[in-house]
């Protein structure tokens, strides 16, 4: 009898069988269908080991507990991803054509459309999202991992598994969500739309960009430094060209390991009491509403400077505003190509992506500002 | 949740959409005029660090001065046709 109760069998509930499947269909996304692996593997697997019972790994004592208390209640792992993420990011694209960044900050409506959709769901029975959660479901429409998981920290821990799973799956389903959007909303002669070639960028200019969007977060936004100031911290050393170690293990070494320990603690609030409820599937909704609607703000937003300009944009590039770098992207060069075989859009769509980067870093800390 | 205090939340949802939506396109805008400043000025003093070290080393390696470039361009023509000869 003892050996019985010893064994999980004796203590599974029907709540932890079901995040256990859960963790599995997480983890059959990231092997089979390749969704995000480098996340949703991690994370899948965080929520098997979660759900086990007696083992404990998310109680006071286990592992999970430890990692998520350490990395993710810091708010420290989604920073040094960020660092990393800026070490890897060229903003050659965006300084050789600034006015991108409108783009970059109209995709960020999906954010604070999604936060009234959000507030406006309580009006239905069975919602209770106070202002904090609404922000950090909200954040799922800056299509930003890190960011994502950073604000959720801040402001509602409790719904951090649902949003950060929401935020991946949606990143990887990026491909998919945005190209009927786009469509819709552009004629084929839009499309087809061929842009000028880009000046180079002195390397002078992309040392002195970071520290510039440092400088002004400092002045008008300083809740937004932590994010804004590790990821201008991870773009400086590589733009410098002095630190080339510190670079690559910020965007390599460090960012991986960062990346296992982050999955991990992610899944392990995976839990059946915190997943298994009606507020997850209004999450994971209202994540593909903000999607929509930040695409569908960024290619108006792009149709309109189409317009003035005289027809020198392809209103395509607007859809990756929704930073999510560099899939956004890949799409639009995607979808530019079939409308005209010859038309390369890529680095042209690098310029508003890595500005929905900034963009959703801005956001969130004017969230984090005025709600936290 | 009562209705009253969803629409005061609404009220306040809606607030921050504004605030928020008018701050990010501010502060990007203000980056964009910060790119041109930058690049305003990454013309006007192209860079004077770099570009003497690699005149330096082109003067003591390459021309040396008071040697037309007229004449090293004979010599190494003259070498050329030289070896291309011996070889056969």
């Amino acid at each position: 009898m003892v050996l019985w109760d010893s064994t999980a069998l004796a203590h599974f509930e029907a709540g932890q069988l079901i995040m256990m499947a859960v963790g599995f269909g997480l983890l059959y996304l990231a092997i089979v269908k390749k969704f995000e692996p480098l996340l949703l593997l991690p994370i899948g697997f965080g929520a098997l080991l979660t759900n086990i019972p007696i083992a404990g790994f998310s109680e006071a004592g286990g592992l999970l507990h430890y990692i998520y208390k350490i990395g993710i209640d810091t708010g420290v792992f989604p920073l040094l991803i960020f660092m990393g993420v800026g070490a890897m990011t060229d903003f050659s694209a965006l300084i050789a054509n600034p006015k991108m960044l409108l783009l970059g900050a109209a995709a960020q409506f999906g954010i604070f459309a999604t936060l009234f959709g959000a507030i406006a769901l309580n009006l239905i029975p069975g919602f209770e999202f106070t202002l904090k959660d609404a922000s950090a479901i909200a954040i799922i429409g800056g299509a930003d991992g890190p960011t994502a998981i950073f604000l959720a920290s801040r402001l509602a821990p409790d719904l951090l598994g649902a949003i950060a799973v929401a935020a991946y799956s949606y990143m990887a389903l990026v491909p998919i969500i945005q190209p009927p959007i786009m469509k819709a909303l552009t004629t084929k002669e839009e499309r087809e739309i061929k842009m000028g070639q880009l000046r180079p960028v002195s390397k002078r200019e992309k040392i002195i960009f970071p520290l510039a969007v440092l400088f002004m977060t400092i002045l008008f936004l300083p809740a937004a430094t932590p994010l804004v100031g590790m990821f201008c911290f991870g773009n400086l050393m590589k733009e410098c060209g002095v630190v080339d170690r510190l670079s690559k293990t910020a965007q390599n070494e460090l960012i991986n390991t960062v990346t296992i320990f982050l999955g991990l603690a992610v899944g392990s609030k995976l839990s059946a009491e915190a997943f298994l409820t009606v507020e997850t599937l209004g999450i994971l909704g209202l994540g593909a509403i903000a999607f929509g609607i930040g695409t569908a703000a960024g290619v108006l937003m792009a149709k309109l400077m189409s317009k003035l300009s005289g027809g020198s944009i392809n209103p395509l590039i607007g859809a990756a505003g929704v930073s999510a770098v560099p899939m956004a992207a890949r799409v639009v060069n995607k979808v530019g190509l079939e409308a005209n075989p010859h038309n390369f859009l890529l680095m042209h769509a690098m310029g508003p992506n890595v500005a929905g980067v900034l963009g959703s870093a801005v956001a969130a800390g004017i969230l984090l500002a005025l709600v936290g | 949740m009562n209705s009253g205090s969803v629409s005061s939340l609404l009220v306040e949802a809606g607030s921050l959409m504004l605030i928020g939506m008018v701050f990010v396109f501010s502060f990007l805008g203000l980056l964009i005029v910060g790119i041109h400043l930058i690049a305003r000025f990454c013309e006007a003093f192209p860079g004077e660090i770099e570009e003497p070290s690699v005149n330096v080393k082109r003067n003591n390696q390459a021309v040396q001065p008071g040697i037309d470039g007229n004449v090293i361009a004979a010599i190494s023509a003259a070498i050329h046709t030289h070896r291309h000869n011996s070889k056969k």
